[in-house]
């Protein structure tokens, strides 16, 4: 009873705001169509939309097969060798995974661009920030760490006695690497390519920016249906092929995932590590120097790149402030029609608001999920991370189409935009939830439940004091997403101008031609840019740092 | 004065086994209450079921004449003292303690000087700012237990809270458990698979095994009149059997059939015996000195006199032959 109240406010979350669209999506694809499968022939017969099926295909594909290819040596250095400040790198390898992706693009293009840093002077350096190979880049940049990552997870998950009792019997190097190192390797492996392959699928701002007319995947061409031609029926039908198509991969992924559980033997001693020069021989110490070089350059030389630009002019090259003056000056108000000011309250209004509002919900639906019997769990589990499969764009449009556009429901535009960055954002920090709820041990809420302390009572005093981390670092993941989220923003732009965020202004401030040679806009980019890092930088510092920072003084243990 | 508690009649299993099979049991107002029994034999999903923790698949549970069964825990007045302990790690010591008192909504002053009496009661005056981890093992014990009389319930049901104390703070605490426990009239079940435990602590045992509860009795009682061989192996007497059979068996409830049960004591080594077994060993006890046997029906554990001890030092390893004179014969 109390269980299914507390489910109750995020399911009627998820039915007004995410399944209550969907059907508005459907509905307006068929609204005048004579038949139920005539939306999909029709948008399926235009050439530029089976190009963008194709190309999101393409990208997707090879993004896959790029990030498996370098993450799966890059993680097997980060397992089996140890080197200075490996740690360190281990952990900022996963930066790049929390950047805003409009970032990223312009780091890129300050680092590879015709103007950037190495751009200017290394022509074929140029295709690391333009077309395909300059999109695959950037994908490659977002997913790297994360493949890296878990490749060396699940490499060190192997018990050091069971590679010395490998090593007792024999082989050659090949049949260690084939019969030991791939098996154990290859759930966290195709794991990460199947995150990658859908990031790539999805790819919106990447594509939009970096990819020119030739590369439109099928979000920008809902996209540009809905925003540049209105054309809803056409958006809605196309909205509905991609998540088809998704719904299928993710049913795929989840077979595969029951089916390759892996083992669960105790790991009794983690495999040992050879020391960089002292135990790896010359040759392996110079080829593995060389990939750790290649790989952390690749992932930290942009944002260094960035951070520079921010800081030189483009003309002269000389040190100064000019971009961040350019950003808060008239000029760019004249671009923004908001001042810089308000956009980065915007920013932040949205970002505290969606935190606030996807862990409260976050809660409530982890809580209620956790007394469920395993059939209603995994009912309520794909319920609640259906979401995950519906892409930003179709997001923000089925919002639109439900509660804005023709509805007489009629919301203000704001109200959307919100919904859009916590449906984004929830089933992540779902999941983050569940899993710190978990972890709460049963014995300390039957401790509470003797004596004499009710439901409410407990999850205040008991459950979410234990979860602190988890509630934390679910803050920040909800903050990160609506602070970097721009698909949505950038769909309901039109109608949005005043609640303008830091992205759209970026978007805004690189697309929009030079006025004059003396306010260069993409300097100004640059600085807003580095501006939303070291937000998003400072609020993950605080969201994860000062529980830990709290209960180191009172000198407690984790 | 504590509750009465009424157990009528529980039975619960877990897959298809029954680990709580047909139990009814009355434990009186006030009373201690040990009950004792190998792990697995179903003691803690008793407690369980007691604290309502679980649900019984049939059977009901009474307290003071009032069917609780369906209960929640919350509102059963009976507290538990957790085997893991399960402090809360978050809160300090006081907070621990007055967690059951704010869940009753007592008032701030009230509940203040109840937590100090307590700290004061249980030796913990001075820690109460405390986190749990800063303690030492001891004093987390008495956290624990008072945290569970902090609300004053009519029953605090204790499971094997010092299984994993060492021996010399294990004594201490049971002095003040038992201490505790006749200064708080509170009833009281103490679950430990220690028989010297139950007993020094027990104003009656309840022995129990697979599931059923096998004898309840005072100590002294249960002891000198076991009503089982099962029981009487419990408390320590030799068990012999099934009879007439050849192989060395443990008896394990539900096999049936006669034993043969002898208390130390009444066994003797005796050139005319008429039994033969192989010496294992000699060793010092507290109720004496003892000396194991391997006879082909079982291990034996025989009392021996000082002047006995030291005349057989020297046989270890070699045959003896033993008699006895008394058996009880009693079914499984």
């Amino acid at each position: 009873m109390a269980v299914a109240v507390v489910l109750g406010v995020p399911a009627l979350f998820l039915a007004l705001f995410a399944y209550y669209p969907l059907a508005a999506i459907i509905g307006e694809s068929w609204r005048d169509a004579p038949s139920v499968t005539a939306p999909f022939v029709e948008i399926l017969a235009k050439p530029l939309v089976l190009r963008a099926l194709g190309n999101s295909a393409l990208q997707a594909s090879l993004t896959a097969l790029l990030v498996a290819v370098v993450g799966v040596p890059a993680g097997y250095i980060l397992a089996r060798y140890d080197f200075p400040a490996r740690k360190l790198m281990r952990v900022f390898a996963l930066v790049p995974f929390f950047l805003p992706s409009i970032v990223v693009v312009v780091a890129f293009v300050s680092l590879y661009g015709e103007g950037g840093f190495l751009g200017r002077w290394l022509a074929p350096a140029r295709s690391l920030s333009e077309g395909l190979s300059g999109i695959l880049a950037v994908n490659l940049f977002f997913n790297l760490p994360l493949v890296m990552v878990l490749t060396a997870t699940s490499l060190e998950e192997t018990d050091a006695e069971q590679l010395e009792a490998a090593a007792l019997l024999g082989g050659s190097r090949w049949l260690h690497l084939r019969r030991f190192v791939w098996p154990q390797a290859r759930s966290g492996v195709l794991a990460g390519a199947l995150i990658a392959f859908v990031y790539a699928f999805l790819g919106y701002t990447v594509p939009l920016i970096v990819g020119g007319a030739t590369n439109r995947t099928v979000e920008v061409e809902i996209f540009s249906r809905f925003y540049t031609y209105n054309d809803f029926a056409g958006a809605a039908a196309l909205a509905l092929v991609q998540l088809l198509v998704l719904a299928g991969l993710a049913a795929a992924f989840l077979r595969w995932l029951i089916l390759h559980r892996p083992s669960g033997l105790a790991i009794r001693y983690p495999p040992p590590r050879k020391r960089l020069w002292a135990e790896a021989s010359r040759t392996e110490s110079v080829v593995v120097t060389a990939g750790l070089l290649l790989v952390f350059g690749f992932l930290f030389l942009p944002i260094g790149a960035l951070g520079a630009s921010a800081f030189l002019e483009t003309d002269t090259g000389a040190l100064s402030i000019r971009s961040f003056q350019i950003l808060f000056s008239p000029a760019t108000e004249e671009v923004l029609y908001v001042t810089t000011f308000q956009v980065i309250l915007n920013t932040l209004f949205f970002a505290c608001l969606t935190a606030l509002l996807v862990v409260t919900l976050g809660i409530l639906g982890a809580w209620g999920m956790r007394r469920l019997g395993p059939r209603g769990r995994w009912g309520a589990d794909a319920l609640l991370f259906i979401p995950l499969a519906i892409s930003p764009i179709t997001i923000a449009m089925g919002l639109y189409l439900a509660w804005a556009g023709r509805s007489s429901l009629g919301l203000a535009v704001w109200p959307l935009m919100l919904l859009a960055h916590v449906l984004v954002a929830f089933p992540l920090v779902v999941r983050t939830l569940v899993s710190s709820l978990d972890r709460v041990p049963e014995d300390a809420v039957e401790a509470a439940q003797t004596l004499g302390s009710h439901a409410p009572d407990r999850l205040f005093r008991v459950e979410l004091p234990l979860i602190r981390r988890g509630l934390m670092l679910a803050a920040a993941v909800g903050f990160a997403t609506s602070l970097g989220e721009f698909a949505a923003n950038n769909l309901l732009y039109p109608i949005a101008r005043p609640y303008t965020t830091m992205t759209v202004a970026i978007y805004r401030l690189l697309v929009t031609p030079e006025m004059s040679s003396d306010k260069p806009l993409r300097e100004a980019a640059a600085a807003a840019s580095l501006l939303l890092i070291l937000l998003s930088a400072a609020v993950f510092f605080l969201l994860t740092r000062l529980p830990a920072a709290r209960e180191a003084r009172h000198g407690r243990k984790a | 004065m504590g509750g009465r508690l009424e157990l009528r009649d529980l039975f619960m299993r877990y897959e298809a086994a029954p680990i709580v099979d047909h139990v009814s049991l009355e434990i009186r107002s006030g009373e201690l209450l040990a009950l004792v029994g190998p792990s697995g034999s179903g003691k803690t999903t008793l407690l369980k079921l007691i604290a309502g923790l679980l649900r019984p698949e049939a059977g009901s549970i009474w307290l003071d004449g009032r069917d609780i069964t369906d209960v929640p825990p919350a509102d059963r007045r009976i507290g538990l003292v957790f085997q893991s302990l399960a402090l809360f790690p978050h809160l300090t010591v006081a907070d621990n303690i007055g967690y059951g008192l704010q869940a009753k909504r007592v008032p701030k002053a009230e509940r203040e000087k109840r937590i100090a009496e307590l700290l004061e009661r249980l030796h913990l005056d001075g820690l109460e700012d405390r986190h749990p981890d800063q303690l030492s093992g001891g004093q987390q014990q008495r956290v624990a237990v008072a945290r569970a009389l902090a609300p004053e319930p009519e029953v605090l049901l204790f499971d094997e809270p010092l299984a994993s104390v060492d021996a010399r703070l294990r004594d201490e605490l049971r002095w003040e458990i038992r201490t505790l426990h006749r200064e708080s009239g509170t009833t009281g079940i103490y679950v430990t698979h220690d028989h010297g435990e139950a007993a020094f602590l027990g104003d009656r045992l309840a022995i129990m095994a697979e599931g059923r509860v096998h004898q309840v009795g005072p100590p002294s009682e249960v002891e000198a009149h076991p009503q089982s061989a099962y029981v009487a192996w419990f408390v320590g007497y030799n068990v012999l059997g099934p009879l007439g059979a050849s192989a060395p068996r443990l008896p394990k409830p539900g096999g049936g059939g006669q034993f043969l049960v002898l208390a130390p004591p009444d066994i003797e080594l005796t050139p005319s015996g008429g039994r033969e077994g192989v010496l294992l060993g000699i060793r010092q006890t507290p109720e004496g000195v003892r000396a194991a046997l391997n006879t082909p029906q079982g291990r034996l554990e025989v009392a021996l006199a000082n002047e006995e001890a030291s005349r057989l030092a020297g046989k270890i390893g070699s045959r003896v032959r033993f008699g006895f004179r008394h058996a009880l014969e009693l079914p499984e």
